[in-house]
């Protein structure tokens, strides 16, 4: 086995006969989603942030538009969906989606319900925002839903009335009308019902974030960053203890004794990487569908602690400093970048600044996974993690031979 | 020359204008036990890590078994074992781990690395307390490990710097008994130290260092030759005063007086006659004397003579 692996192993096992740092590592996380999780989780089902702003023009006068809004407005399942609102002035309703106040704006026009009547071709205008495309989508589903509805319908009063007429068991077509009406009305009260069927296979598109998988997740980066303190102490340990002296003495390369130890620093973060992502998966924190993404996010996060360590313990001089240092900026790093709370509760002009740090990258990308997102849109942030891991390492390579 | 496992020439050393080692030139023979003797801050420690290729010299180069430390760090590196002088352990893994951990790193494994490690932990005195963690270990112990790392891999050469500060006289005896242990097994030594007693009973051959440089060298006997008949009057006593000392001092055929934990040394050409007036000024002085003895001349008094201090200053 190459000596740089053995450099690991040792630290490794240095590490698990550490209990203080095994209860930083572990212990705490653990204890502090746990607190967390059943404090909000049973909040996370209703959450406000989920529902979509959509709103509704209706500018026939007929009972079938009338019913198209009830039906979205009042079923229960579609009111959890959609923050609707009713609007009477089409152009009014267009400024705002233009604002971004709406995900997507539907239009029914004039003489909607006449025309259906009539068998005559109708048209329902919908129109998103390019930029909530997937929420958008959503909405349109249910839409097209209840346009097909009413379309089969359509065909099937039609060709009711011609057969009822003909063979005379109807009076005339306005005594049908009067019996179809009742028939349409339910048709279309049903339409919002079976375009739920619709709508769940949609929700799994954008699941809903629970505040259990936001500081499940959180926490699990802020204290996976934990780590570098630990690092850094391995490290500034091996120089205060003279092992360090020991090992430069012995006929081991300068390269196999750095990387021997960010390898034990990367090890320990991998052990404690799997034991909270199981421990959340039990809790019920939903990671995504996509665990190669996770795991790769996962391994930018490790790789940049585990430079941040070797900068640590490359600025601070003994056990003590890195005690004071490191902790700080953790912290500073997981408010900043959404370990804590969302970045989304910030002001806006400041929110860029998660991009600055671990946490930032990290739980950005881990959201779009949760949504569904493919592996393809988290590389920017795997790819930014790297960046960071390279910065870090060469900055604290240069600081410690600066002091040589 | 073939026979020289280390040879050093013209090193110095220098941080900022401070010359730590100032032109030294040596050779030790292969199986020789080499004394450097010098007081605090002599440059010995220096001496040791720039052969150990831990420190890079200004200018000179220094030659392990003919491989340059400057060119050839790592196969020099293999030919020599280091105890340094700080206890560099592991502190939480245990005596077998640590020793398995270092034997690794040069370069031994399987079963000869497990036959290293059990002769190193006998050698120790260790073998019944090796699954202990070293943090429990007394800081003879400690010492005991340290020097057992150091000889895993056989070297050639073995650099041993102040093995024995700081622990008890039975932990010394263990250490000094296993350094002529390791000589006799034809292992080359260099060892440095602050005490003149280890050094004169163990080394062939004995170079004193001071500022940087070696002042003089050859075996205690030659060097005790350049002073003659200095003796060492060793008082153990209490209560003892500055104003006792400078009295001590002013006797006429006293050369030195050196006080340090209730032991007073006077150094004297002309030990029998100086005796009784050392008594008589402690008895005047009210001092309580636990015991008195005459040693013959030694290194302390050759370091005293050359340059005029003690190697406890």
């Amino acid at each position: 086995m190459k000596k740089f692996v053995r450099i690991g192993l040792k630290d490794i096992l240095i590490t698990l006969r550490d209990a203080p740092a095994l209860a930083i590592l572990l212990g705490m996380p653990m204890i502090i989603i746990l607190i967390l999780g059943s404090a909000l989780g049973s909040l996370g089902s209703d959450s406000e942030m989920a529902r979509i702003d959509v709103a509704i023009v209706n500018l026939d006068e007929g009972d079938i538009g009338k019913e198209i809004v009830e039906g979205i407005t009042e079923g229960e399942e579609l009111e959890e969906l959609f923050d609707t609102q009713v609007l009477d002035d089409a152009e009014e309703a267009r400024e705002g989606l233009e604002r971004g106040n709406l995900a997507a704006l539907l239009v029914i026009p004039e003489d909607f319900s006449d025309k259906i009547n009539d068998s005559k071709p109708v048209k329902m205008n919908v129109f998103i925002d390019p930029g909530k495309e997937i929420s958008a989508s959503i909405f349109q589903n249910v839409v097209q839903s209840i346009a097909i509805r009413i379309a089969s319908a359509s065909v099937a009063v039609q060709t009711a009335k011609d057969v009822f007429v003909e063979s005379k068991m109807v009076a005339d077509e306005r005594d049908f009308s009067r019996h179809m009406d009742k028939v349409v009305k339910e048709i279309t009260a049903d339409d919002a019902l079976s375009a739920v069927d619709v709508l769940e296979s949609n929700i799994e598109k954008e699941r809903k974030i629970t505040e259990l998988d936001f500081y499940g997740t959180g926490m699990t980066i802020m204290f996976l960053l934990f780590g570098s303190m630990f690092g850094a102490f391995s490290l500034v340990k091996e120089r205060e203890e003279k092992t360090l002296s020991r090992l430069l003495i012995t006929p081991t390369s300068k390269t196999s004794i750095i990387g021997g130890k960010m390898l034990g620093i990367f090890f320990v973060g991998v052990v404690q990487f799997l034991v909270l992502f199981l421990f959340t998966v039990i809790l019920g924190v939903h990671w995504g569908e996509n665990l190669f993404g996770v795991f790769l996010l996962a391994l930018g996060v490790l790789l940049a602690m585990t430079g941040l360590s070797v900068l640590f313990s490359s600025v601070a001089k003994n056990v003590r400093s890195v005690g004071a240092i490191a902790p700080l900026v953790v912290i500073v790093m997981a408010l900043a970048g959404g370990s804590l709370f969302p970045v989304s509760t910030m002001p806006e002009w400041l929110q860029p600044i998660r991009y600055l740090t671990i946490n930032g990258w990290a739980l950005d990308g881990l959201s779009s996974l949760m949504k569904g997102a493919g592996t393809n849109s988290i590389l920017p942030n795997f790819g930014a993690l790297m960046a960071m891991f390279f910065a870090f390492f060469l900055l604290g390579v240069w600081r410690l031979g600066y002091e040589e | 020359m073939a026979d020289n496992i280390v040879i050093i020439k013209d090193l110095i050393k220098k941080y900022s204008d401070f010359v730590a080692v100032d032109g030294i030139n040596l050779e030790i023979q292969a199986g020789e036990l080499f004394g450097l003797l010098g007081p605090n801050g002599a440059g010995k420690t220096t001496t040791i890590s720039i052969i150990s290729c831990l420190l890079k010299p200004a200018s000179g180069d220094v030659f392990v078994g003919g491989y340059s430390v400057k060119k050839y760090p790592t196969k020099a590196k293999v030919l020599m074992g280091v105890v340094p002088q700080d206890i560099a352990l592991y502190p939480t893994l245990t005596a077998l781990e640590n020793l398995n951990f270092w034997g690794r790193m040069y370069g031994l494994s399987g079963a000869l690395l497990k036959e290293r490690v059990e002769e190193a932990l006998e050698l120790a005195g260790l073998i019944e307390r090796t699954k202990e963690r070293v943090q429990n270990y007394s800081g003879g112990m400690k010492r005991r490990l340290n020097i057992a790392i150091g000889i895993l891999h056989h070297p050639k050469v073995l650099l041993m710097d102040e093995p024995t500060v700081g622990i008890d006289p039975q932990s010394r005896n263990h250490i000094l008994e296993t350094v002529k242990r390791l000589n006799r097994a034809g292992t080359a030594i260099i060892y440095t130290s602050h005490y003149m007693e280890e050094v004169e009973i163990l080394c062939d051959k004995v170079g004193i260092i001071d500022h940087g440089k070696i002042i003089a060298m050859g075996t205690a006997d030659e060097l005790k030759k350049l002073i003659g008949d200095e003796h060492a009057i060793i008082v153990q006593a209490e209560n003892v005063d500055d104003d006792v000392i400078d009295a001590l001092n002013q006797l006429r055929y006293v050369d030195c007086v050196n006080y340090h934990e209730d032991e007073i040394e006077v150094l004297s050409k002309h030990g029998g006659r100086v005796l009784s007036k050392v008594v008589s000024v402690l008895n005047q002085a009210d001092v309580h004397i636990n015991s008195i003895d005459i040693k013959e001349p030694n290194l302390e008094a050759v370091f005293l003579h050359l340059t005029g201090k003690s190697l406890r200053d």
